[in-house]
């Protein structure tokens, strides 16, 4: 009996902890969601560009934070970090995708004066 | 009294600025107000307006909580990051249809330059000819003229292989319609006629039931449709013809299926398709594939065709240059 009064003084204590850290535990769908986000920066290219790579940079700082807070059982804390990590992935993404569809946009009105320079040479 | 109207006023709006902004706010907060601002008149407006809206969104859950509070740092953050995405979108997109555009007009030139140089080809050909004829008749001035004659065969040389290039060019377009009408025949229903080409595309795939409004999925499709078009001569005409099934009223029906045609027209327009060669009509009913008396008859009653007219004999003009 006094058992059993021990055991589930023993659990009322670990759930108010668990409470007082910060919430129900972290999906693990959010921790994917996030790190594929960041796998899909860097698989266009992010590292390479300035502006991309900074964002890039915050976000996997972001998930690695968040993975410390799971540990520590620090929930809400941890979501907020992957959410904030999802969102600049996405703009490290977005970036870099500017700068490609830029420079090809740039290549073809370059090749269109080229070829207007020809053939104002021509007659 | 009139002079002290502007005092009034302006005392009026400083209370009210001061009951709204309190000096708590948070700098995140700050950033994603002007990020939302900058992002508002970026080219995010009128090419990327989910993503501005859920900036949008965003701004206003921060704006919810309280002020300076975590959760409004959290939500403005968001915000802000989400807001310079929709601007980098925009910018994605706006940059997307510049290069197609420089293609077009890059093509377009290039055909030009075929047409001048199969022109000058010929007037140096006639000068060819002028300067041997002259050369037979008179020996006064044979070194001048055989002189002259070297130039003009230089010349010819050089247009010939001009020539060459652009028919490299002509023959780019047309490998890239023909791509497009082979992955436009997985899509739809092609069917080549002595007079024209008939492109049936089922009203299922392109719009939502009742509205004249494009499915997303429409639009890939249509794209091809698009792709395929331009890589055709511009002298070959289009019609399209948007056809409904028998339910609801003629009246309804034949509106529905002429708007519809309309925006399959506006569409292939905006990709870049030449507006004069396209002409939308609708046919409502009248024109029925299909029984209308079960459901999948009347689903392929549904359809938007697309009649190529043939003008002409393309093959014979070419081959007679």
């Amino acid at each position: 009996m006094n058992d059993l009064k021990w055991r589930i003084l023993g659990l009322s204590a670990l759930s108010l902890t668990t409470a007082a850290c910060g919430g129900a535990a972290v999906s693990q769908e959010a921790v994917v969601a996030a790190k594929s986000s960041v796998s899909a920066a860097e698989a266009v290219g992010a590292k390479d560009e300035p502006q991309a790579s900074l964002h890039l940079k915050i976000a996997k700082d972001d998930i690695e934070y968040a993975e410390r807070m799971i540990e520590e059982n620090k929930n809400d804390e941890a979501r907020a970090a992957l959410e904030r990590a999802k969102y600049d992935a996405n703009l490290a993404l977005a970036l870099t995708e500017e700068v490609k569809t830029k420079e090809a946009a740039e290549k073809a009105a370059a090749r269109v004066q080229e070829l207007k320079k020809e053939n104002g040479d021509l007659s | 009294m009139m002079r002290y109207t502007p005092y009034l006023a302006s005392a009026l709006v400083l209370t009210l600025v001061a009951g709204c902004s309190p000096a708590t706010h948070s700098q995140q907060m700050v950033d994603a107000r002007r990020s939302f601002k900058v992002a508002e008149g970026s080219h995010a407006a009128d090419h990327s307006p989910d993503e501005l809206l859920e900036a949008e969104n965003l701004l206003e859950k921060a704006d919810a909580q309280k002020d300076g509070s975590p959760e409004e740092v959290h939500f403005a953050y968001l915000a802000d990051r989400q807001a310079r995405m929709a601007i980098s979108d925009g910018a994605q997109k706006e940059y997307m249809a510049r290069e197609a555009a420089s293609e077009e007009e890059y093509l377009k030139l290039q055909e030009a330059r075929g047409n001048n140089a199969e022109e000058s080809l010929a007037r140096t050909q006639e000068h060819l000819e002028e300067v041997s004829r002259a050369l037979g008749e008179s020996d006064a001035d044979v070194v001048e003229l055989e002189e002259r004659k070297q130039v003009l065969l230089a010349e010819k040389r050089r247009l010939e292989e001009e020539l060459g290039i652009s028919e490299q060019g002509r023959k780019d377009a047309e490998a890239k319609a023909s791509a497009a009408m082979a992955s436009l025949k997985e899509l739809a229903q092609v069917k080549e006629e002595a007079q024209e080409t008939r492109i049936t595309l089922s009203g299922a795939v392109l719009f939502k039931t009742n509205v004249a409004e494009l499915l997303p999925i429409a639009e890939s499709t249509l794209s091809n449709v698009a792709d395929a078009l331009k890589g055709m001569p511009e002298e070959r005409t289009v019609v399209i013809e948007g056809h409904t099934d028998s339910r609801g009223t003629e009246e309804h029906n034949t509106a529905l299926s002429k708007e519809r045609a309309q925006v399959v027209r506006d569409f292939l327009v905006k990709q870049g398709v030449t507006e004069s060669r396209l002409k939308a009509v609708g046919r409502g009913e009248a024109d029925p594939i299909a029984k209308n008396d079960t459901a999948e008859g009347r689903a392929n009653n549904r359809r938007v065709e697309l009649i190529v007219k043939k003008v002409g004999d393309e093959d014979g003009k070419r081959a007679a240059k």
